[in-house]
């Protein structure tokens, strides 16, 4: 599968605030309503288009607990997007963004592009945290801000591929040196924006579910 | 019972040709008493190596069995722990755990926890998590154990206290300690020392994997990938294969794992790894490995890719019982202990190792480094005691070279960097180590206490150059500086002696106070030979947690010290911690000791006992001016407690000097001074010299510069040591933990 850059993204947050749930309606469309809990790290991958050029997405998908911080930590490295991801119905999960940003600003390398995310938005009447809320957290902090629902599949799609988008902006402000793998982005094997297999539109999908 | 020994019969003539002891007995239940317990197992490890295994049928009482007598053999009361793992009320705890507990049970998809159905399941599952969590309190609940639990469920008919049994045995018994807590400690360390074992059993494939994990390195040349392998052995590990293999080799694979302990489990993942070999050395990047790997995971979960028996017989095949590297390995990633001359694993471990480096660790690993000489590529002249006898370090502290990771300037550069956004991790684990060192501190000082009138009848009197000192008996002491480490508190002190030297690792009662979180490399050589420092109690820079050390070097009865040691600490960074008041005490006696010998003498007494002796006939005090403590504000005194006594080529200290010593002009050994001065880390975590003053260890060497250095007061096949040597491999190997913590 040609790809005209791959970025390597990684899903971090609280555990239970559907971090999986988003990377599973990501890379198959599909929601799991009782998804097995993330173990460690898992991973998963999609292809999108941007700008007509094939960008094949890598996720890791981490372990939200605790103890496995320090292990999943090691893949915070080499990754050019994060998702940073609370659920609107646990404010708990809100308040601990801070922590979570700091071990990723600590660990990761300083162009990674961040994108907070409020994950549950089909739960409305459950809502605990307020979208300004997270919109003023965003500001503060530097980073995009979407809510989203891994369920009815609202905004998924836009929550990576904005990102993505952001990352291909900074490759082409220069910012990312695409030369430098450590950035989390990689020039594909065969580079080829006119390939034939492009899907039509903007933005298009292949594969998923870490078999591409 | 028939069943089993039909199962025996029916798979056993294999087992019986290979000529393996036959007359093994076999029963469910074992005969009485220890000896029929071990009979007992004997035989079942024997049947479950058998292609078609324990019969399921048995293995619920089988598990329990050997869960049982853990329990027994831990000598729990279990009619009381039970009561209190299933107390209904609830426990202060209970709410947190609980909730998450709650939050995992119904994402235990691996055997029916999931459903609608299984509400029932579900609220036992979260009985027997509960009830694990308050028995070990310390580990509490860890992702996983819904997955362990629910397995154990499973086998033992969802009876929950049966099941907790097992939870105890295989949690607390099996698995190494740390599996699931100290931030998941030994399941990385496992994965390291799989790593290793993958080299040695499957070559090809693991230079494949270092190969695609090596294209992804940055300019630096530092890995962003980490080892391919693990994001699968941790899961593996963590689940024990639950969620990997199809079910009736998962239990297959248990029944090992209890039977045989959990070597077995990195049996498994060898045995899978070989299994996947041929279609991921087809791969040709790191990205497409992860692709294949999706696959194969699926086809292993699903389509019974690997079949059972072949995995089993694999797992028992590939080498005795018990692995013969395991326990090494285990042990070298769990200290960070290098086998002598194994230079190529030693960079593995820093540059690839997840491990993230817990408090513990890190402190045990510098106190590792303390007896640390440069690395054998360029070796030092070993230093020869007058009578012939080699002094080096290794007679002594076996293990204590370590051979350093090669590391290039631009790694160093980068780690640099790196370094100054850890510094809140890194004052967090440098007060932990200085807590630490403050109880070693007492220890020792309370074993010097013993020693001490023993010191002091000596102080009045002159040794003969043969004499003998009183503590100083016996052959010399191994010194195990992982004991030196991580229990007595000695850590990181090198310790050595002379010929007939005893380990002493004693340094003045006062330093308990400032300098007690000090460390200090305590070399002493005694009757007639001389000290060679090859405890680099020292320095360097850009090492915040070392910037304390001292390496306290003395020489009696003869010739000199030549001190490789000379721990420094620039005097150019006033403590910020306030931590230095005694220090400054000590450095104002010492002041006043200017004109007062008998002040001198007692500072120099309550500082620094080891070295307590009167000043030497031509006039060298010792000093004992506490480095930054006696200028002010604890600047950083490192020091090397030279006392030459007719050795005239030293001036070693001028007497007690009033003038603050100069470090900026002194020579200095190090070569690193630039960075120490410039080190941010340092200064922010309030390293230098805070209390390095080290009322004690201190001997800083008066105001003239060129006693410190090492060769200058050697006499002519004096060997020197080279402080640089030391400074340097210090230097890098704390980087390197540096790195080992951010990865």
């Amino acid at each position: 599968m040609s790809y005209a850059y791959l970025f390597k993204y990684i899903i971090i947050g609280d555990t239970g605030v559907g971090k999986s749930c988003l990377l599973l309606q990501f890379t198959d469309k599909r929601f799991q309503p009782v998804h097995d809990l993330t173990i460690g790290v898992e991973f998963g991958a999609r292809m999108i288009t941007i700008d007509g050029k094939q960008i094949k997405l890598q996720i890791w998908d981490t372990a939200g607990q605790e103890s496995f911080r320090s292990i999943t930590r090691s893949y915070y490295r080499g990754a050019a997007g994060a998702l940073l991801v609370y659920d609107i119905t646990r404010r708990d999960t809100f308040t601990h963004l801070t922590t979570w940003l700091e071990d990723a600003r600590q660990h990761s390398n300083s162009n990674m592009v961040i994108m907070l995310i409020g994950n549950k938005t089909d739960l409305e009447s459950r809502r605990d945290v307020k979208k300004e809320e997270g919109e003023a957290f965003a500001r503060e902090h530097g980073l995009i801000f979407m809510e989203t629902s891994a369920k009815t599949a609202a905004n998924v799609e836009e929550a990576f591929i904005n990102t993505a988008k952001e990352i291909y902006e900074k490759i082409q402000e220069g910012v990312f040196d695409i030369n430098n793998e450590a950035n989390g982005i990689k020039i594909g094997p065969q580079h080829s924006p006119s390939s034939p297999h492009a899907p039509s539109g903007s933005l298009g999908q292949q594969a998923g579910g870490g078999c591409c | 019972m028939a069943a089993l020994m039909a199962s025996v019969r029916d798979n056993f003539i294999g087992y019986f040709r290979t000529g393996e002891d036959t007359r093994i007995r076999f029963s469910v239940e074992p005969t009485a008493g220890e000896e029929g317990f071990q009979q007992w197992k004997h035989a079942l490890k024997a049947v479950a190596r058998l292609p078609m295994g324990i019969p399921h049928e048995f293995r619920r009482k089988i598990w329990l069995r050997l869960a049982e007598d853990h329990i027994r053999e831990s000598k729990l009361d279990w009619e009381k722990t039970k009561r209190v793992c299933f107390n209904e009320r609830s426990n202060p705890d209970d709410n947190k755990l609980g909730r998450q507990i709650v939050k995992d049970l119904h994402r235990t998809g691996w055997n029916g926890f999931s459903g609608q159905e299984a509400e029932d399941d579900r609220a036992t599952l979260k009985r027997v998590l509960l009830a694990y969590a308050r028995f070990n309190k310390a580990v509490g609940y860890c992702q996983g154990f819904n997955v362990l639990a629910g397995l154990i469920l499973d086998v033992v008919e969802r009876k929950e206290d049966d099941a907790l049994k097992i939870m105890i045995f295989v949690i607390g018994h099996v698995l190494p300690q740390s599996y699931f807590s100290n931030n998941l400690r030994a399941l990385s360390v496992d994965m390291a020392v799989f790593r290793d074992l993958l080299r040695l059993k499957l070559p090809q494939l693991a230079r494949h994997l270092d190969h695609l994990q090596d294209a992804a390195k940055d300019s630096n040349g530092s890995h962003y990938e980490p080892p391919l392998t693990n994001v699968f052995t941790m899961q593996w590990f963590l689940t024990l294969f639950a969620t990997c293999l199809q079910k009736s080799t998962v239990l297959r694979v248990w029944d090992s794992i209890l039977l045989e302990g959990s070597e077995v489990i990195l049996r498994t993942a060898l045995a899978i790894w070989g299994k996947l070999s041929p279609r991921i050395q087809g791969v040709d990047s790191a990205d497409q490995f992860y692709g294949t790997m999706g696959l194969l995971m699926q086809e292993m979960l699903e389509l019974n890719m690997i079949d059972c028996k072949d995995l089993l017989a694999e797992i028992y095949s590939m080498a005795p019982f018990p692995f013969p590297e395991v326990t090494e390995l285990r042990e070298k990633y769990t200290y960070n202990i290098t086998p002598l001359h194994s230079t190529a694993k030693r960079v593995n471990i820093f540059s690839d190792d997840e491990t993230e480096m817990t408090e513990d660790d890190m402190a045990a690993t510098i106190g590792c480094f303390t007896g640390m000489i440069p690395p054998t590529q360029t070796p030092l002249p070993r230093p020869r005691a007058d009578d012939g006898h080699i002094l080096d370090i290794q007679s002594v502290t076996p293990g204590a070279l370590s051979p350093q990771p090669d590391m290039g300037s631009p790694w160093q550069q980068s780690t640099l960097e790196r370094t100054t956004m850890d510094i809140t991790t890194l004052r967090k684990q440098y007060g932990k180590l200085r807590e630490r060192q403050a109880q070693a501190q007492i220890i020792l000082a309370g074993a010097h206490a013993q020693r001490k009138p023993a010191r002091e009848r000596h102080q009045h009197q002159r040794a003969p150059p043969t004499g003998t000192f009183p503590p100083m008996t016996g052959a010399p002491i191994i010194i195990n500086h992982l004991y030196l480490s991580n229990s007595s508190g000695g850590r990181g002190r090198g310790v050595r002696s002379g010929r007939g030297g005893v380990a002493n690792p004693c340094h003045g009662v006062r330093t308990m106070q400032p300098s007690q979180r000090d460390r200090h490399g305590l070399v002493e050589a005694r009757n007639g030979t001389q000290a060679d420092v090859s405890t680099p109690a020292h320095a360097s820079a850009d090492v915040p947690s070392q910037g304390d050390r001292h390496g306290l070097v003395e020489a009696r009865n003869g010739t000199q010290a030549d001190v490789g040691a000379p721990a420094y600490a620039t005097a150019d960074f006033p403590s910020q911690d306030g931590e230095t008041e005694d220090s400054v005490e000590e450095g104002e006696n010492s002041r006043r000791g200017d004109d007062d010998d008998d002040n001198v003498q007692r500072t120099r007494s309550a500082t620094c006992p080891a070295a307590a002796e009167p000043p030497s006939d031509d006039g060298e005090a010792t000093a004992a001016s506490e480095g930054g403590g006696g200028w002010g504000g604890g600047a950083a005194a490192g020091l090397a407690n030279v006392k030459p006594r007719r050795t005239t080529s030293v001036s070693i200290c001028e007497p007690l000097s009033s003038q603050r010593p100069t470090t900026k002009s002194t020579h200095y050994p190090f070569p690193r001074r630039h960075s120490l001065q410039r080190s941010n880390v340092c200064m922010q975590l309030g390293m230098y010299g805070h209390r390095a003053g080290v009322v004690g260890a201190g001997v800083a060497c008066g105001g003239d510069p060129s006693s410190r250095h090492v060769g200058d007061a050697a006499e002519p096949g004096v060997t020197e040591i080279k402080a640089s040597h030391i400074n340097q491999c210090l230097h890098r190997q704390y980087m390197a933990q540096i790195k080992v913590e951010r990865n």
